[in-house]
């Protein structure tokens, strides 16, 4: 179909055309068009209503009903035991949660241990070379190497994107902002990575997987490990396979 | 293809229950109403998501996302007609039943109700609707991220509404991104037709459309 319909679509469901024109749009198209045109005017209803912004104070009500409504049950008040009893019960309680935390719980590593454990950051030509160079991608390295994140994130923004090294610091500048916590924007920069494609995109794709999954966002995480492990070729596929075990 | 909510406006017969006092609070953010709706059903969604696998905190969350999708449906002109309870427990049985599936936590088969005889009500129908609109636009977000990212915010910005209600105009949209005038428009078309073509392609969409 001609994309050109698309902006004939936009134009009509977006009322820039006269009751005339959009009649004419219509009874122009032959029945496959008009099936792509209901598919898009459907997808576009749904993206609206999914858009529509919910008022903030309307949201902060809710979140304080919520908190008074939803507190947790406080445990009632009772008479304690004699003092040796209370002592016993609660060396038996500390046994068992050491019992618990070694032979259990600890086999299962939450979100932060996962997080942790599968973290990756690919080692950097500029360092591994030796490479000296005052630019501005090697003043971020440094920054980003000696773990003040914060700083290296501000540096990696001064590397142009006509710079050779641009992609590489898309990638440390999103490593450090999912170091520094904000994961939201380490997503936006890694999937801006993606799509330049190649290894790095790959490297990239991983990191973004943990920063959803800090977000405990479980879906996302599932959906990019299996994507990873439907691709035989790609770099991290063996962590995949690793991470599934744990996950 | 009409939504749920057409169709209901559509229906000349549809009657307010009462409770849709309720909807217009939402609208209005009248909190003496809201206040009555937590103090008259948050125990009952309290109850169903503690009895499955959940915690007291994500039963909060979980009555204010429903609230929220309700207030969203107001909005559009939504009509209650039955009880409140009734919609607001499927509603948020369904969102949770989701959640499980998703954080893989419990076998759904297994699922504890709290309100008895419910699932016989012939309304379920209507709720298993609103959340085809849902999974609807997941299955459309996940195609959005498969686009480039210049596509990605060319769609997003001319989906998005302003204060006023209107859509973004599109010398905006170009002055936003820095562009011409002339290559937004153009490349909205394309990223456009790109989109259709991976949603017409995903099972999962084909499904959720012939299930309407």
């Amino acid at each position: 179909m001609n994309n050109s319909n698309y902006e004939l679509f936009e134009d009509y469901l977006r009322g820039d055309l006269s009751p005339q024109e959009g009649a004419d749009l219509i009874s122009s198209l032959s029945a496959k068009e008009k099936a792509d045109f209901e598919l898009y005017k459907s997808i576009r209803q749904t993206m609206d209503k999914d858009n529509l912004k919910v008022p903030e104070e309307l949201k902060e009500n809710l979140a304080k009903m919520g908190e008074k409504h939803f507190k947790s049950q406080k445990a009632k008040t009772k008479k304690l035991p004699p003092m040796y009893l209370r002592i016993a019960a609660a060396f038996i309680l500390l046994a068992g949660a050491a019992f618990l935390y070694f032979n259990l719980l600890n086999t299962s590593p939450n979100i932060d241990q996962l997080v942790e454990e599968f973290y990756y950051s690919k080692k950097s030509i500029v360092t591994t070379r030796g490479v000296h160079q005052e630019t501005a991608f090697s003043k971020a390295m440094l920054k980003y190497e000696t773990g003040n994140y914060k700083e290296a994130n501000a540096l990696f923004q001064n590397v142009d994107e006509t710079d050779g090294w641009y992609q590489d610091a898309l990638y440390y500048r999103a490593n450090s902002n999912l170091k520094n916590g904000n994961y939201q924007l380490s997503i936006q920069l890694y999937t801006e990575l993606e799509s330049y494609r190649g290894e790095l995109a790959q490297f990239a794709e991983w990191n973004k997987m943990l920063a959803y999954l800090k977000l405990e966002n479980h879906q996302k995480v599932d959906s990019i490990i299996n994507s990873i492990l439907n691709k035989p070729d790609h770099v991290m596929i063996q962590k995949a396979k690793e991470f599934r075990k744990k996950y | 293809m009409n939504t749920l909510l057409e169709i209901i406006e559509l229906d000349m017969s549809v009657k307010k229950h009462p409770d849709h006092k309720y909807i217009v609070a939402l609208l209005e953010n009248d909190t003496s109403l809201i206040e009555e709706i937590y103090s008259n059903h948050s125990t009952l969604i309290k109850s169903m998501v503690v009895k499955n696998n959940g915690s007291v905190n994500e039963a909060k969350d979980l009555f204010q996302e429903c609230l929220i999708k309700l207030y969203k449906m107001a909005y559009d002109g939504f009509i209650l007609t039955c009880p409140l309870q009734n919609f607001l427990y499927l509603m948020c049985k369904r969102k949770w039943l989701n959640e499980l599936r998703n954080k893989q936590r419990k076998s759904t088969d297994s699922f504890t109700d709290v309100l008895e005889n419910i699932l016989t009500v012939d309304y379920e129908a209507d709720i298993n609707l609103i959340f085809h609109q849902e999974d609807q636009s997941r299955i459309i977000d996940q195609k959005l991220n498969e686009l480039g990212p210049s596509c990605q915010k060319i769609i997003r910005l001319s989906w998005t509404r302003t204060e006023k209600g209107n859509y973004m105009k599109w010398k905006e949209i170009a002055s936003r991104l820095d562009l011409s005038y002339a290559y937004v428009r153009k490349k909205a078309a394309e990223c456009k037709a790109k989109l259709i073509r991976l949603v017409k392609s995903d099972p999962k969409f084909k499904q959720l459309i012939n299930e309407q």
